[in-house]
């Protein structure tokens, strides 16, 4: 845990994170193997993540996507989702007309949810046998880590996609949290707050000086916000987490949730929280911080970054931090908002790519789990886009680093990694794109609760049967709304806190125990892998 | 044919095929200008009722529509038992009522003051105000409503200045139905004043003469020549109208509603939305789909009845 007393300079983090064998990627060299000497093509159809950027017309204007042609040697036939198309809509056409392109690239629960399905209907291409062979860069990678393989693999051990994995792990799956005026706390002569009892404090004492209630966007929020000083895993959205004992639980019918929701309603009736925070946006959020109108919040490491820009811009003095998450009174933090650093998103092949095209489809996508590829992927091209910099780490040429759409939006125009991409995303991507104040915030979020950041969470590559996605679904519908609301009036005080154990009652009445039972069920065939 | 009539003065009975063969040597450049507008028809309106079939089936993307298992009335049955059921019907009925009772009379009366009006100038003034917010997106409409009445907007800031709290009108369920029968009027009332205004014109100038002769008033004009000169489109407008009490758009009650408000809020299309498009329920969203289209028709046909026998005017 040394990395907890990093000053907050990037540079500095760059360094010691370089040099941290933790993070040190062994990736194979594609050495020798690259470009292919072949000519067919494999068309790729990506729904999200590394698509074209705005900036370009069409891919043959895409550095990325023009260059990974040239670097594979494969001549890539690009398909993206057409202006104002969505990507769900698309790919259930794609798969309705079966004329499936040779790569699928996706995320969404249609494909996600129904792997099984896709494979049992012959959608999807098995690659288990070839992997080894065709794909060694992946395999080796997956093979490097038990979760990897765990998560990319079907029940009975079947092999179908490359995704999508952070180097840094779960670091980056916390990009939200606390943040805090750490102007007004000064002021104020108030500490950092670290237990409920001070957050308590602090808003009163901003609400009375400040007339600055607790605000915030609500998709920042309505996850899990602050619920693991209570013991909670959840605050609106249907959460099932995994307890101590690997069972699966719903967070709202848990008592803590109930303590929860008692807490924010007290701060509600007080006008302790922002009247207005079931409609705001982020950009309502950004304009309330402005106007100096919220002094404690909870958001994300790019809004953060933005906040700050904002003041130092209108010259208000107003100094956002990152705030480490409260804890209990007792000091105990049941849990934090994170992830295991593996997207949902997959690349698959379908079963329009034949045989005789299987081995340069795998092998072009095993190109951005090599040394080479990694490289690529995250950066762009060598010499010109970035370059190695005096001590030996990737290191952005003005052409990105100084490009008038911002160094943000510049990237995914050279690399495929910045949102997601079957790739690994480079740790030091983000440590480039980010302010050193964000990346101190996100380290806040993420180190010192690195053990409870992602096991409590369900993981991404279960793999339930299409039975199991159609009857869960079915039930989750309502309950996915009647927790919504609940919550809502509990908060609210529209509905008593004492009505609690009714509203448990109605939650099994509507078929809970089933659910859990499905993802119980789901979820010990993935340990079981 | 001219052979057979020759022979005997009872017209010769004629199958319809024949019927239409003769009809189509006659006229056959008309159906030559009709079969575009036919096949259109076909294509566009009737060939896409056949996908109505998923609504029977457990639809799967890779089986297509032929290939997905039969399940019968299964959808239907899911959707007539889901708890929510009786909510969103009651919700989408509610707030259908609601802007038919207050947005349907409303342009009219607004085209028959336009009407009164004197001065061209302020008519035309007046009327493009109004047709104003009709051209303003609904995403920033919605997002106007949404500043008006948060907490720091300009309703909860009246509310303050008289001694109130300040508080977010749009999360009260009690405020959500005035919120969104009132911003359907801002948006709508100039647009659907248009058509009356349109048929406004067309009542015959010299009644109103005769009336002035004979000493009516402007009041007693207005409810014995224009309102009555009015009526046939009123009737149709209405039946129209009626015709689509389930629908209520979608876009508008996603942008408004929000945790608190689902209870009142949550309509037919929204529901349809969620499971369908973000839950991937294809079949059952289909079966949804057809019950409203179901609803709306006996609604439709139902109006049309009552109306011919009140008023005598229909549809059809």
């Amino acid at each position: 845990m040394k990395r907890r007393f990093i000053p907050i300079l990037a540079a500095a983090l760059c360094v010691m994170l370089a040099a941290s064998p933790a993070l040190a990627l062994d990736l194979l060299s594609g050495e020798g193997v690259y470009p292919l000497s072949t000519d067919q093509t494999i068309s790729w159809l990506v729904l999200e993540g590394p698509t074209v950027n705005t900036a370009f017309a069409s891919w043959e204007e895409s550095p990325f996507h023009r260059d990974l042609i040239e670097q594979t040697g494969v001549n890539i036939d690009w398909r993206f989702v057409p202006q104002g198309g969505e990507s769900a809509a698309v790919f259930n056409t794609t798969i309705a007309s079966g004329d499936y392109p040779d790569i699928i690239f996706y995320g969404g629960g249609l494909l996600t949810n129904n792997i099984s399905l896709y494979m049992e209907d012959g959608v999807i291409r098995d690659l288990t046998e070839k992997m080894p062979e065709w794909s060694p860069a992946y395999y080796a990678f997956l093979n490097s880590n038990e979760t990897y393989l765990r998560s990319k693999k079907t029940d009975d051990g079947k092999l179908y996609g490359y995704g999508f994995f952070r180097e840094g792990g779960g670091w980056n799956d916390s990009y939200l949290g606390p943040v805090v005026r750490k102007d007004w706390l000064d002021e104020q002569g108030l500490e950092l707050p670290v237990t409920i009892s001070d957050w308590d404090n602090v808003l009163k004492v901003f609400k009375e000086e400040y007339n600055a209630p607790l605000s915030f966007a609500w998709s920042r929020v309505q996850s899990t916000g602050i619920s693991g000083a209570f013991g909670a895993y959840g605050w609106s959205d249907t959460i099932f987490y995994i307890d101590a004992d690997n069972q699966i639980r719903l967070a709202q019918a848990q008592p803590e949730w109930r303590d929860y929701m008692a807490k924010l309603n007290e701060w509600w009736s007080a006008g302790l929280i922002d009247q207005d925070v079931f409609t705001l946006t982020d950009a309502d959020e950004q304009t309330k911080a402005l106007n100096g109108s919220v002094g404690l919040s909870i958001t994300s490491m790019g809004q953060l970054s933005n906040w700050r820009k904002d003041a130092a811009n209108a010259g208000s003095g107003a100094e956002w931090i990152g705030l480490q998450y409260p804890h209990a009174d007792d000091g105990s933090l049941a849990m934090v908002f994170g992830g295991y650093g593996i997207g949902p998103t997959v690349s698959v092949i379908t079963s329009s790519c034949g045989d005789e095209k299987l081995e340069t489809a795998m092998r072009l996508l095993d190109y951005a789990y090599t040394q080479e590829g990694f490289l690529y992927w995250n950066y762009g091209t060598q010499g010109l886009s970035w370059d190695y910099d005096a001590d030996g780490n990737p290191a952005y040429l003005p052409i990105v680093a100084d490009d008038p759409d911002g160094i943000n939006d510049a990237i995914s125009k050279w690399g495929g990694s910045t949102w997601s991409g079957s790739c690994i995303q480079a740790n030091l991507l983000l440590y480039l794109k980010n302010t050193p104040e964000s990346i101190a915030a996100n380290d806040l979020w993420f180190y010192p609760n690195e053990d409870v950041s992602a096991k409590w969470k369900y993981p991404p590559g279960t793999t339930p049967t299409a039975d199991e996605s159609l009857e869960a679904q079915e039930i989750l519908s309502s309950i996915e709304i009647y927790i919504k609301e609940t919550a809502a009036k509990l908060v609210t005080g529209e509905q008593s806190i004492d009505t609690f154990d009714q509203f448990v009652e109605t939650l099994n009445s509507m078929g809970l125990q089933r659910v859990v039972e499905l993802r119980q069920a789901a979820y010990d065939r993935f340990l079981a892998r | 044919m001219t052979s057979a009539g020759a022979v005997s003065h009872a017209p010769p009975k004629r199958t319809a095929g024949q019927m239409i063969a003769r009809d189509f040597r006659v006229n056959w450049a008309k159906y030559l200008i009709v079969l575009p507008v036919l096949a259109y028809l076909a294509l566009f309106a009737y060939k896409p009722l056949y996908g109505l079939v998923i609504a029977f089936k457990e639809y799967r993307p890779t089986r297509g529509i032929v290939g997905s298992p039969w399940v019968g009335l299964k959808q239907f049955r899911s959707f007539l038992g889901d708890v929510y059921t009786p909510r969103i019907l009651r919700n989408t009925l509610s707030i259908s009522a609601l802007t038919i009772l207050f947005g349907f009379p409303t342009p009219i009366l607004l085209a028959l003051l336009l009407n009164e009006l004197r001065s061209v100038r302020f008519k035309r003034v007046v009327q493009t105000i109004t047709y104003m917010p009709y051209f303003i997106s609904m995403i920033v409409a919605m997002s106007i409503v949404r500043i008006y009445t948060s907490s720091s907007g300009m309703f909860s800031q009246l509310i303050v200045s008289m001694g109130g709290q300040a508080q977010n009108l749009l999360i009260n369920p009690r405020y959500f139905y005035p919120i969104y029968v009132i911003s359907d009027l801002w948006q709508y009332i100039g647009w659907n004043s248009i058509i009356y205004l349109a048929a406004l014109t067309s009542i015959d100038q010299e009644q109103y003469e005769a009336a002035r002769i004979d000493g009516a008033s402007r009041l007693k004009q207005v409810v014995h020549i224009t309102i009555p000169g009015l009526a046939p489109t009123i009737v149709i407008l209405f039946i129209l109208r009626m015709g689509g009490i389930l629908n209520v758009g979608y876009e508008k009650v996603l942008l408004l509603y929000s945790d608190p408000t689902y209870e009142v809020a949550d309509v037919i299309s929204t529901y349809v939305y969620r499971r369908g498009i973000l839950g991937t329920a294809v079949s059952y969203s289909t079966a949804v789909g057809l019950f409203n289209s179901v609803v709306n028709v006996v609604f439709l046909l139902g109006t049309n009845w009552i109306s011919r026998r009140v008023t005598q005017s229909g549809l059809f």
